[in-house]
C-alpha cells in the first residue's frame, strides 16, 4: 500500500492468549510498540537522542479496530504509515495482518507527541523530522 | 522468487537489555523463533496446519553467532532461507540485521526435523513440505557464511567438575501451544548460568563492576536431545572448558530431572569487554588461574 512500510513481523505466543483462546488485546499494543522502533528511525528521530533518553514520541490519542482474532502460533506482520502531523505531533496508522493470507486483523491510528524527556513536555518537531515527513506523509483515508 | 525470505522485523525493547546494556542473548532467540514460524509457513506449514496436524518442524541443532551488539530502541530485521535438504533434515539460517546501519547483528544456523509435537517422534518430511524446502534450497554462497565452530563441542554426556548453575521447573508461560518450552527460555537459562560461572572462577558482580567489565557471548552451539515440557523439573550443569587470552569457552548440560535425560548440550564461546569502550579485553586473571585439572577440555 502506498506510503506504508513493514514495521513488524513476528508471531503470536501461547502466553499472549487469554481464556477466550485468542491473543489478548494488550499484545496488539505490544506490536505497535515494536513497530515504533522502526517508525522512529523512518521519521528521522535521532537514534542517539532516543537511546540517551533525550527525545521520544508518546501516544496522546489512539483509535483502534479489532477486525479478526489471532491464535497461538499465528504469524503476523504490521505495516505502518505517517498520515498526519502538527507542530508537535505525528499521526501514524498501523495495520496488522495475518501473514498467511494477508487478511487485516487490527488497525490503529495514533497521535504521538514529540517529547523532551527531561522536561517531560511536548515540543515542536525537529527540522529533520519535518523534512522526513514531507516525503513520508500519505493519505490514510484513501489507503483504507 | 527470491530464496532469501523476509522473516522478522521489530526492535529492541528496554526490558530486553541486560546489565551489559545490550540485548540479552535470549531475545536473539525469541526473534529467531518468530522468524522460524514465518519460514515454516514458506515451507507449506502455516500455523493452522501445524495446530490441526500437531506436527511441525523442531530444531535439532542451532548455532548462533553474535556479530555486533544492539541496544535499546534499535530497529531490527531478519532474513533467512534454506541451505539444503538432506534426507529428512532441513538446514537453514536466519540473520538478524541492525536496520539503522545494515550491520549483521547475529546469525542462527539450524537443522530441523519434521516432528510429531505430541509424541516428539521425528517423522518423514511430507511431500509438499519437501518440495517447498527443495525449491527454496540454496547454499547462498554469495552472502555471509559462518566459519566452522572454533574448538571442540561439548559431548552429550556428563563431565566431572561441572557444577549446578540453575535449577527450576518449566512454567506454563514459558511454553508454546504444544507445551514445549520456548527456545528463548532455554537460552535464558544459559544466560543466567553465566553469572554462576563468574562465581565459580572466584569473581563477584562487585569485582566485575569495579573493573568496568562486561561479558558477551560470541558463539553458541546447541544440540537438542530430548524435549523439555511444561512443569518439568530441570537442572543445568555448567563448566569451564577453557580460558586463554581473550576467549573463554564453557559448556552446559540441561537435564530433565523427571526422566534423568540430558535434554540440551550447549557450547559457548565468549569474551569480556570494557563497558565504556565496548572493546574486548584480556580475560580476568581469575579465569586463567582456574585450576587446569578442572577445565572440561581435559575430558573432551
Amino acid at each position: 500500500m502506498d506510503g506504508y512500510m513493514e514495521s513488524y513481523r513476528g508471531q503470536v505466543l501461547m502466553r499472549e492468549c487469554d481464556l477466550l483462546g485468542h491473543m489478548n488485546i494488550q499484545y496488539y499494543g505490544s506490536r505497535i510498540s515494536v513497530a515504533m522502533c522502526n517508525m522512529f528511525y523512518a521519521i528521522g528521530l535521532d537514534p542517539d537522542d532516543l537511546k540517551n533518553g533525550k527525545r521520544g514520541l508518546a501516544v496522546v490519542h489512539q483509535d483502534s479496530r479489532y477486525v479478526a482474532e489471532l491464535h497461538a502460533g499465528d504469524i503476523i506482520h504490521m505495516e505502518s504509515a505517517v498520515v498526519g502531523s502538527s507542530e508537535k505531533t505525528v499521526t501514524f496508522d498501523h495495520r496488522l495482518y495475518n501473514s498467511v493470507d494477508d487478511g487485516l486483523v487490527f488497525s490503529s491510528r495514533m497521535v504521538s507527541a514529540y517529547m523532551d524527556l527531561e522536561s517531560r513536555k511536548a515540543i515542536p518537531l525537529s527540522d529533520t523530522i519535518r523534512q522526513k515527513l514531507v516525503d513520508l506523509i500519505t493519505d490514510g483515508e484513501k489507503a483504507s | 522468487m527470491s530464496k532469501l525470505l523476509p522473516l522478522y522485523r521489530g526492535g529492541v525493547e528496554a526490558w530486553e537489555c541486560d546489565q551489559m546494556r545490550h540485548m540479552n542473548v535470549q531475545f536473539y532467540m525469541s526473534k529467531g523463533s518468530d522468524a522460524f514460524a514465518h519460514l515454516q509457513n514458506a515451507l507449506g506449514l502455516p500455523p493452522a496446519t501445524i495446530r490441526a496436524t500437531r506436527k511441525g518442524l523442531r530444531f535439532k541443532t542451532i548455532r548462533t553467532q553474535y556479530k555486533s551488539e544492539v541496544h535499546v530502541g534499535t530497529p531490527l530485521y531478519g532474513l533467512g532461507g534454506v541451505r539444503e535438504v538432506t534426507g529428512d533434515l532441513i538446514s537453514g539460517f536466519i540473520r538478524l540485521f541492525n536496520a539503522e546501519n545494515g550491520n549483521l547483528s547475529a546469525v542462527h544456523e539450524f537443522t530441523a526435523v519434521y516432528t510429531d509435537l505430541d509424541t516428539d517422534s521425528p517423522l518423514p518430511l511430507p511431500d509438499d513440505g519437501r518440495a517447498a524446502a527443495e525449491g527454496l534450497a540454496d547454499p547462498h554462497t554469495d552472502s555471509f557464511q559462518l566459519k566452522p565452530f572454533a574448538g571442540a563441542l561439548m559431548p552429550d554426556r556428563p563431565l566431572d567438575h561441572m557444577f549446578e548453575s540453575a535449577r527450576g521447573a518449566v512454567d506454563v508461560w514459558e511454553c508454546d501451544l504444544f507445551e514445549h518450552i520456548e527456545m528463548r527460555h532455554v537460552v535464558g537459562y544459559f544466560s543466567d548460568a553465566a553469572t554462576h560461572i563468574i562465581n565459580a572462577v572466584g569473581l563477584t558482580r562487585e569485582i566485575i563492576r569495579s573493573r568496568n567489565l562486561g561479558s558477551a557471548a560470541l558463539d553458541y552451539y546447541s544440540e537438542f536431545h530430548a524435549p523439555i515440557k511444561k512443569s518439568t523439573a530441570i537442572l543445568l550443569k555448567s563448566g569451564l572448558i577453557d580460558a586463554d587470552g581473550k576467549i573463554f569457552r564453557f559448556g552446559h548440560n540441561l537435564f530433565d530431572m523427571d526422566t534423568g535425560k540430558l535434554a540440551v548440550t550447549t557450547t559457548v564461546i565468549g569474551v569480556y569487554f570494557d563497558m565504556t569502550t565496548r572493546k574486548s579485553v584480556i580475560l580476568p586473571k581469575e579465569f586463567t588461574d582456574y585450576p587446569k585439572e578442572k577445565l572440561l577440555k581435559v575430558q573432551m
